[in-house]
This record gives C-alpha cells, sequence and structure tokens, in this order.
C-alpha cells in the first residue's frame, strides 16, 4: 500500500514540475532580406510603425484602423506588398501587434524594414 | 502502572491516494510537457491567434542576448550550427516583448542570411 502511495506521489511531483500552463502561438515575420529588391509591378503600400500610432502611406492613424483602412483599399486582392519601418522606440511586442493586425487582411504580403 | 493505551488508529490513507490521484490526472490532462523556457522571459502577448505546441526555440531576451535551452549563444550563427537540418529549416524566436524591434529584425535578418527559411515570433496567447 506504502509503495503505491510513493509511486503516484512520484508521478504527481514530475507533472507537476514539469507541466506549463502556458498557451503559445505563433506569427511570421518576414524581414527582407538584404539587397532584396521587391518584385513585381503592384505599387508598394508603405507603412511606419510609431510608438503611439501608425502612418499608412503617410495618413496617421491609430493602430487598430490599419486592418479596415487596408480592408478597403482598392485594388481588391491582388497581392500587394505592405513596407513596414520602425521608428525609434518601438519594442517586439508592438511589432508583433502590427504584424497580427496585417495578418487578417486577404492580398497583403507584409514586409519589415530593418532600422537605417 | 497502568500503561496508557495510546489510541493506534489508522491514518485515512485510502482518502490520501484519492486526492493525490485527483491532482496527478489534473496535472496530467492539464498540463503540457516542454522544455522550460528562460526564466524571467516575458512573452509578447497576442490574441486572435491559433494555439501551437510549446516551443523550442531560440530565446531573445530584452537586453538582446540569445539563449537556448539555457546556454547563452554569443551570436545568432551558433544556433543555426545547432539547428540545421533540411534545406531551408523553420526557425522559431522567442523574444522578450520588450526587446527593441530593431534588434530583433537585426537578427531574423542574420539568420536569413545564414540560411533560414520562415522565421516565426512565438508569443504567448491571451485569454480570448
Amino acid at each position: 500500500m506504502t509503495s503505491l502511495i510513493d509511486v503516484i506521489f512520484l508521478l504527481l511531483l514530475f507533472f507537476m514540475l514539469t507541466s506549463t500552463f502556458s498557451k503559445f502561438s505563433e506569427v511570421e515575420l518576414s524581414a527582407a532580406a538584404s539587397g532584396a529588391v521587391p518584385a513585381g509591378d503592384t505599387r508598394p503600400l508603405f507603412v511606419q510603425l510609431r510608438v503611439d500610432d501608425v502612418s499608412l502611406n503617410g495618413e496617421a492613424m491609430p493602430l487598430e484602423a490599419l486592418a479596415a483602412m487596408l480592408m478597403d483599399r482598392p485594388g481588391g486582392d491582388v497581392p500587394q506588398p505592405l513596407l513596414i519601418a520602425l521608428s525609434g522606440g518601438i519594442t517586439s511586442q508592438r511589432l508583433t501587434d502590427l504584424l497580427v493586425a496585417v495578418r487578417g487582411v486577404p492580398g497583403i504580403v507584409p514586409t519589415v524594414l530593418g532600422g537605417a | 502502572m497502568r500503561r496508557t493505551r495510546t489510541s493506534t488508529r489508522r491514518e485515512p490513507t485510502i482518502a490520501l491516494i484519492n486526492i493525490v490521484f485527483l491532482m496527478l490526472v489534473f496535472f496530467m490532462v492539464a498540463g503540457t510537457l516542454a522544455q522550460p523556457l528562460d526564466k524571467g522571459l516575458r512573452l509578447v502577448r497576442t490574441a486572435d491567434l491559433e494555439g501551437q505546441p510549446p516551443p523550442d526555440a531560440l530565446v531573445i531576451r530584452a537586453d538582446g542576448t540569445l539563449t537556448y535551452r539555457g546556454n547563452a549563444l554569443a551570436q545568432a550563427a551558433d544556433y543555426m550550427t545547432g539547428a540545421s537540418d533540411g534545406e531551408s529549416p523553420e526557425i522559431r524566436l522567442v523574444p522578450d516583448r520588450d526587446l527593441p524591434a530593431e534588434r530583433l529584425v537585426a537578427i531574423a535578418r542574420e539568420l536569413r542570411a545564414l540560411g533560414a527559411g520562415r522565421i516565426m515570433i512565438v508569443t504567448e496567447r491571451g485569454l480570448d
């Protein structure tokens, strides 16, 4: 009887110490290869990511409005490159927020440009 | 001299086993076995993404240092030499949420130059 308890205790300890309860997910980071030229004849969209907002082709807007703005763009489902430039002080959290927001828009091919 | 009779009631062993068994079943079902990531790492939080199994991936701390399975790496090339299997392997990065994005992009570009295929950022899924 006691040995049974011992074994069960050991199993319990093992599973308590090794298991994790975090849920993970992942999003693709497509950074431009250095020297790569964006192919195709479609005009790329340009997004500058700032700490407080983003600017799409020079037009400032909050990050939440970017996906809707991209959805309404003329041209429909033609694949269109989206160049993402980072201004100073951007954290990985902020960049990932942008990538997740852009990810749901069909036909958008995001590319992160490196800092200068 | 009368010996005082100590009451020798046995402990409720069966009840103890039952509780421990319940906890065991809970942890077996609810938890996931995984390589532990870096301690003190605060993952990027996201919502609206599909769940993924726990990663075994390159960790980038907030100060830009790289670790893999608890060992510090001097540069990203060390990771590629250890993990290069196949033509263009899919690389998973686990950045801290406060890591400057320029550093993250620089590391991704470095890995891409070394032959990496797709580069994924592993995040922590928020409750949604």
